[in-house]
Protein backbone atom coordinates (compact mmCIF):
# COMPACT_ATOMS: atom_id res chain seq x y z
CA UNK A 1 0.00 0.00 0.00
CA UNK A 2 1.40 3.70 -0.52
CA UNK A 3 2.24 5.55 2.09
CA UNK A 4 -0.09 8.52 0.72
CA UNK A 5 -2.37 7.36 2.87
CA UNK A 6 -0.83 8.42 6.09
CA UNK A 7 1.32 11.24 4.68
CA UNK A 8 -0.74 13.42 2.74
CA UNK A 9 -4.09 13.96 1.88
CA UNK A 10 -6.53 11.70 0.60
CA UNK A 11 -5.88 11.21 -3.95
CA UNK A 12 -9.00 10.73 -6.14
CA UNK A 13 -6.70 7.75 -7.73
CA UNK A 14 -6.37 6.03 -4.11
CA UNK A 15 -8.12 2.65 -3.27
CA UNK A 16 -11.20 3.00 -0.72
CA UNK A 17 -9.38 1.07 2.14
CA UNK A 18 -6.40 3.75 1.99
CA UNK A 19 -8.66 6.37 1.99
CA UNK A 20 -10.02 5.25 4.97
CA UNK A 21 -6.98 4.81 7.18
CA UNK A 22 -5.64 8.24 6.19
CA UNK A 23 -9.39 9.43 7.23
CA UNK A 24 -8.88 7.46 10.44
CA UNK A 25 -6.00 8.89 11.13
CA UNK A 26 -6.16 12.77 10.33
CA UNK A 27 -9.96 13.44 9.65
CA UNK A 28 -9.55 15.29 6.46
CA UNK A 29 -12.27 16.72 4.80
CA UNK A 30 -10.89 15.53 1.32
CA UNK A 31 -10.80 11.55 2.52
CA UNK A 32 -14.52 12.38 3.33
CA UNK A 33 -15.33 13.95 -0.11
CA UNK A 34 -13.77 11.53 -1.87
CA UNK A 35 -15.62 8.59 -0.03
CA UNK A 36 -18.86 9.54 0.06
CA UNK A 37 -18.96 11.24 -3.58
CA UNK A 38 -18.00 7.47 -4.43
CA UNK A 39 -20.57 5.79 -2.78
CA UNK A 40 -23.58 8.54 -1.92
CA UNK A 41 -25.16 8.30 -5.82
CA UNK A 42 -25.18 4.16 -5.38
CA UNK A 43 -26.77 4.24 -1.34
CA UNK A 44 -29.33 6.75 -3.04
CA UNK A 45 -30.65 4.87 -6.38
CA UNK A 46 -30.70 1.17 -3.83
CA UNK A 47 -32.86 2.97 -0.92
CA UNK A 48 -34.86 4.38 -4.06
CA UNK A 49 -35.38 0.95 -4.72
CA UNK A 50 -36.50 -0.31 -1.43
CA UNK A 51 -38.40 2.89 -0.19
CA UNK A 52 -39.83 4.28 -2.89
CA UNK A 53 -39.68 7.78 -2.49
CA UNK A 54 -36.98 10.43 -3.57
CA UNK A 55 -37.03 12.08 -0.41
CA UNK A 56 -36.74 9.02 2.06
CA UNK A 57 -33.78 8.17 -0.33
CA UNK A 58 -32.67 10.93 0.40
CA UNK A 59 -33.17 11.32 4.43
CA UNK A 60 -32.12 7.80 4.29
CA UNK A 61 -28.46 8.59 2.49
CA UNK A 62 -27.64 10.88 4.93
CA UNK A 63 -28.49 8.85 7.64
CA UNK A 64 -26.47 5.57 6.53
CA UNK A 65 -23.32 7.72 5.75
CA UNK A 66 -23.34 9.53 8.87
CA UNK A 67 -23.63 5.78 10.15
CA UNK A 68 -20.86 4.68 8.24
CA UNK A 69 -18.66 7.41 9.05
CA UNK A 70 -19.11 7.01 12.52
CA UNK A 71 -18.70 3.09 12.36
CA UNK A 72 -15.43 3.72 10.23
CA UNK A 73 -13.11 2.19 12.95
CA UNK A 74 -15.17 -1.31 13.60
CA UNK A 75 -14.70 -1.64 9.35
CA UNK A 76 -11.50 -4.15 10.10
CA UNK A 77 -10.93 -4.32 5.94
CA UNK A 78 -11.22 -7.90 5.75
CA UNK A 79 -14.04 -7.35 3.36
CA UNK A 80 -14.55 -5.02 0.58
CA UNK A 81 -15.68 -1.61 1.66
CA UNK A 82 -18.51 -1.53 -1.22
CA UNK A 83 -19.74 -4.80 0.74
CA UNK A 84 -19.62 -3.15 3.78
CA UNK A 85 -22.06 -0.13 2.33
CA UNK A 86 -24.25 -2.13 0.94
CA UNK A 87 -25.14 -3.99 3.63
CA UNK A 88 -25.69 -1.17 5.79
CA UNK A 89 -27.53 0.43 3.52
CA UNK A 90 -30.16 -2.46 2.68
CA UNK A 91 -30.39 -3.39 6.48
CA UNK A 92 -31.19 -0.27 7.43
CA UNK A 93 -34.15 0.16 4.61
CA UNK A 94 -35.17 -3.00 5.85
CA UNK A 95 -35.50 -1.97 9.05
CA UNK A 96 -37.16 0.90 8.06
CA UNK A 97 -39.76 -0.47 6.23
CA UNK A 98 -39.96 -2.93 9.38
CA UNK A 99 -40.51 0.00 11.95
CA UNK A 100 -43.19 1.40 9.03
CA UNK A 101 -45.16 -1.31 9.28
CA UNK A 102 -44.25 -2.36 5.02
CA UNK A 103 -42.78 -5.29 5.08
CA UNK A 104 -46.21 -7.33 4.60
CA UNK A 105 -47.30 -5.29 2.26
CA UNK A 106 -43.48 -5.08 0.38
CA UNK A 107 -42.63 -8.55 0.46
CA UNK A 108 -45.24 -10.29 0.78
CA UNK A 109 -48.26 -12.99 0.14
CA UNK A 110 -47.31 -14.50 -2.45
CA UNK A 111 -44.31 -15.48 -1.54
CA UNK A 112 -45.68 -18.24 1.36
CA UNK A 113 -45.15 -21.45 0.73
CA UNK A 114 -44.54 -21.79 -3.01
CA UNK A 115 -43.52 -25.09 -4.71
CA UNK A 116 -39.78 -25.34 -5.84
CA UNK A 117 -40.42 -24.87 -9.02
CA UNK A 118 -38.93 -21.63 -10.39
CA UNK A 119 -36.79 -21.43 -13.08
CA UNK A 120 -33.22 -19.54 -12.80
CA UNK A 121 -33.98 -15.70 -13.27
CA UNK A 122 -31.05 -14.53 -13.84
CA UNK A 123 -31.52 -11.86 -17.35
CA UNK A 124 -34.29 -9.37 -17.21
CA UNK A 125 -34.92 -10.57 -20.40
CA UNK A 126 -37.07 -8.35 -23.03
CA UNK A 127 -37.67 -5.66 -20.07
CA UNK A 128 -34.10 -5.26 -20.22
CA UNK A 129 -34.09 -3.65 -24.08
CA UNK A 130 -37.31 -1.22 -23.10
CA UNK A 131 -36.47 2.49 -23.47
CA UNK A 132 -36.08 3.54 -20.05
CA UNK A 133 -39.15 5.72 -20.57
CA UNK A 134 -41.14 2.77 -21.30
CA UNK A 135 -39.30 0.88 -18.01
CA UNK A 136 -40.45 3.86 -16.10
CA UNK A 137 -44.18 3.41 -16.99
CA UNK A 138 -44.52 -0.08 -17.11
CA UNK A 139 -42.61 -0.40 -13.25
CA UNK A 140 -45.12 2.71 -12.18
CA UNK A 141 -47.80 0.09 -12.93
CA UNK A 142 -46.35 -3.13 -10.72
CA UNK A 143 -47.77 -3.32 -7.49
CA UNK A 144 -44.73 -2.40 -4.97
CA UNK A 145 -43.45 -6.07 -4.05
CA UNK A 146 -43.01 -7.00 -7.66
CA UNK A 147 -41.73 -3.81 -8.72
CA UNK A 148 -38.43 -3.93 -5.81
CA UNK A 149 -38.36 -7.50 -6.65
CA UNK A 150 -37.29 -6.27 -10.19
CA UNK A 151 -35.23 -3.52 -9.13
CA UNK A 152 -33.06 -5.15 -6.73
CA UNK A 153 -32.60 -8.28 -9.47
CA UNK A 154 -31.51 -5.82 -12.31
CA UNK A 155 -31.06 -2.44 -11.39
CA UNK A 156 -28.84 -3.01 -8.19
CA UNK A 157 -27.81 -6.51 -9.35
CA UNK A 158 -28.82 -8.74 -6.02
CA UNK A 159 -28.16 -11.95 -6.00
CA UNK A 160 -31.33 -13.83 -5.11
CA UNK A 161 -29.96 -15.87 -2.42
CA UNK A 162 -29.22 -12.17 -0.92
CA UNK A 163 -32.65 -10.84 -1.22
CA UNK A 164 -33.98 -14.22 0.11
CA UNK A 165 -31.96 -13.83 3.01
CA UNK A 166 -33.14 -9.85 3.05
CA UNK A 167 -36.73 -11.55 3.32
CA UNK A 168 -36.53 -14.14 5.20
CA UNK A 169 -37.68 -15.99 2.31
CA UNK A 170 -36.13 -19.18 0.10
CA UNK A 171 -34.79 -18.71 -2.96
CA UNK A 172 -37.48 -21.10 -5.00
CA UNK A 173 -39.84 -18.58 -4.10
CA UNK A 174 -37.90 -15.44 -4.76
CA UNK A 175 -37.59 -17.09 -8.32
CA UNK A 176 -41.02 -17.68 -8.85
CA UNK A 177 -41.78 -14.21 -7.60
CA UNK A 178 -39.51 -13.07 -10.10
CA UNK A 179 -40.96 -15.10 -12.77
CA UNK A 180 -44.26 -13.49 -12.68
CA UNK A 181 -43.15 -9.94 -11.75
CA UNK A 182 -41.70 -10.17 -15.34
CA UNK A 183 -44.97 -11.49 -16.89
CA UNK A 184 -47.10 -8.91 -15.39
CA UNK A 185 -44.41 -6.50 -16.62
CA UNK A 186 -44.32 -8.12 -20.36
CA UNK A 187 -48.32 -8.06 -19.88
CA UNK A 188 -48.16 -3.94 -18.86
CA UNK A 189 -46.08 -2.96 -21.74
CA UNK A 190 -48.31 -5.26 -24.28
CA UNK A 191 -51.09 -3.32 -23.31
CA UNK A 192 -49.84 -0.37 -22.95
CA UNK A 193 -47.77 -0.09 -26.17
CA UNK A 194 -49.84 -2.13 -27.84
CA UNK A 195 -46.73 -4.56 -28.65
CA UNK A 196 -46.23 -8.24 -29.33
CA UNK A 197 -44.52 -9.07 -25.89
CA UNK A 198 -44.98 -13.29 -25.43
CA UNK B 1 -24.04 -2.39 -27.95
CA UNK B 2 -27.33 -1.01 -26.03
CA UNK B 3 -27.12 -0.91 -22.81
CA UNK B 4 -29.74 -2.78 -20.50
CA UNK B 5 -32.57 -0.56 -19.52
CA UNK B 6 -32.67 -1.16 -16.08
CA UNK B 7 -29.10 -0.07 -15.88
CA UNK B 8 -29.67 2.64 -18.15
CA UNK B 9 -32.40 3.34 -14.95
CA UNK B 10 -29.79 2.93 -12.21
CA UNK B 11 -27.10 5.79 -14.12
CA UNK B 12 -30.22 8.24 -14.53
CA UNK B 13 -30.96 8.07 -10.50
CA UNK B 14 -27.53 8.10 -9.79
CA UNK B 15 -26.86 11.23 -12.20
CA UNK B 16 -30.07 13.16 -10.90
CA UNK B 17 -28.89 12.49 -6.88
CA UNK B 18 -25.14 13.79 -7.99
CA UNK B 19 -26.90 17.05 -10.13
CA UNK B 20 -29.80 17.54 -7.45
CA UNK B 21 -29.21 16.03 -3.81
CA UNK B 22 -25.54 15.00 -3.65
CA UNK B 23 -23.46 18.42 -1.92
CA UNK B 24 -26.55 18.73 -0.10
CA UNK B 25 -26.15 15.14 1.54
CA UNK B 26 -22.65 15.87 1.97
CA UNK B 27 -22.83 18.93 3.99
CA UNK B 28 -25.37 17.69 5.81
CA UNK B 29 -23.66 14.59 6.90
CA UNK B 30 -20.32 16.60 7.41
CA UNK B 31 -21.98 18.90 9.77
CA UNK B 32 -23.37 15.67 11.99
CA UNK B 33 -20.15 14.62 12.13
CA UNK B 34 -18.44 17.47 13.38
CA UNK B 35 -21.52 17.74 15.87
CA UNK B 36 -20.93 14.36 16.96
CA UNK B 37 -17.16 14.74 17.39
CA UNK B 38 -18.13 18.19 19.29
CA UNK B 39 -20.15 15.94 21.45
CA UNK B 40 -17.57 13.39 22.14
CA UNK B 41 -14.14 15.48 22.49
CA UNK B 42 -16.43 17.50 25.34
CA UNK B 43 -17.59 14.69 26.95
CA UNK B 44 -13.81 13.00 26.88
CA UNK B 45 -12.86 16.70 28.13
CA UNK B 46 -14.88 17.02 31.00
CA UNK B 47 -16.33 13.82 31.92
CA UNK B 48 -13.88 13.08 34.52
CA UNK B 49 -14.12 16.61 35.94
CA UNK B 50 -17.55 15.90 36.54
CA UNK B 51 -17.01 12.33 38.11
CA UNK B 52 -14.74 14.00 40.53
CA UNK B 53 -16.75 17.00 41.19
CA UNK B 54 -19.89 14.50 41.48
CA UNK B 55 -17.44 12.17 43.82
CA UNK B 56 -16.14 15.36 46.40
CA UNK B 57 -20.08 16.59 46.46
CA UNK B 58 -21.04 12.91 47.88
CA UNK B 59 -18.27 13.12 50.52
CA UNK B 60 -15.63 11.10 48.53
CA UNK B 61 -12.40 12.41 47.39
CA UNK B 62 -11.00 13.24 43.71
CA UNK B 63 -9.21 11.11 41.77
CA UNK B 64 -6.02 13.10 40.65
CA UNK B 65 -4.22 12.20 37.98
CA UNK B 66 -0.47 11.44 38.71
CA UNK B 67 1.40 13.89 36.75
CA UNK B 68 4.78 11.93 36.59
CA UNK B 69 4.81 8.92 35.60
CA UNK B 70 8.93 7.86 37.19
CA UNK B 71 10.79 4.44 35.95
CA UNK B 72 11.29 2.13 38.41
CA UNK B 73 15.47 3.63 38.82
CA UNK B 74 13.71 6.86 39.26
CA UNK B 75 10.98 6.26 42.09
CA UNK B 76 12.56 6.93 45.41
CA UNK B 77 10.23 5.49 47.34
CA UNK B 78 10.96 2.00 45.18
CA UNK B 79 15.13 1.69 45.60
CA UNK B 80 14.72 2.41 49.82
CA UNK B 81 15.98 -0.85 51.81
CA UNK B 82 13.73 -0.20 54.37
CA UNK B 83 10.43 -0.47 52.45
CA UNK B 84 7.95 -2.75 53.65
CA UNK B 85 7.47 -5.83 51.09
CA UNK B 86 3.92 -7.25 50.80
CA UNK B 87 3.84 -10.47 52.47
CA UNK B 88 4.50 -13.77 50.32
CA UNK B 89 5.14 -17.39 50.71
CA UNK B 90 8.35 -16.55 52.49
CA UNK B 91 6.44 -16.00 55.93
CA UNK B 92 5.18 -19.98 56.06
CA UNK B 93 5.01 -19.58 59.93
CA UNK B 94 1.80 -16.88 59.67
CA UNK B 95 -0.06 -19.12 57.29
CA UNK B 96 -2.96 -21.16 59.43
CA UNK B 97 -3.09 -25.05 58.74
Amino acid sequence: MSSHATRYACLPEMEDLEIILAYRERRHSTCFRLLHDRYAARIFSKALTMLRDETQAQDATQEIFTKIFLNLGKFAGTAKFSTWVYSVTYNFCIDKIRKEKRSRELFADELENLPDRAAEEDHAGELANLQVSELRNVLAKLPDADRTLLLLKYKDGVKIKDIALMVSKNESAIKMQLKRAKEKAKRIYGEQYNSSTT
Amino acid sequence: MKKNSFLQLRDLEMAEFVKNRQDTVRTRVESRLRTSEFISNTLELFFPKMADTFTVMMGGEAIEGQHDYPTIDENELALKPDVRHLEGPENRGEIIR
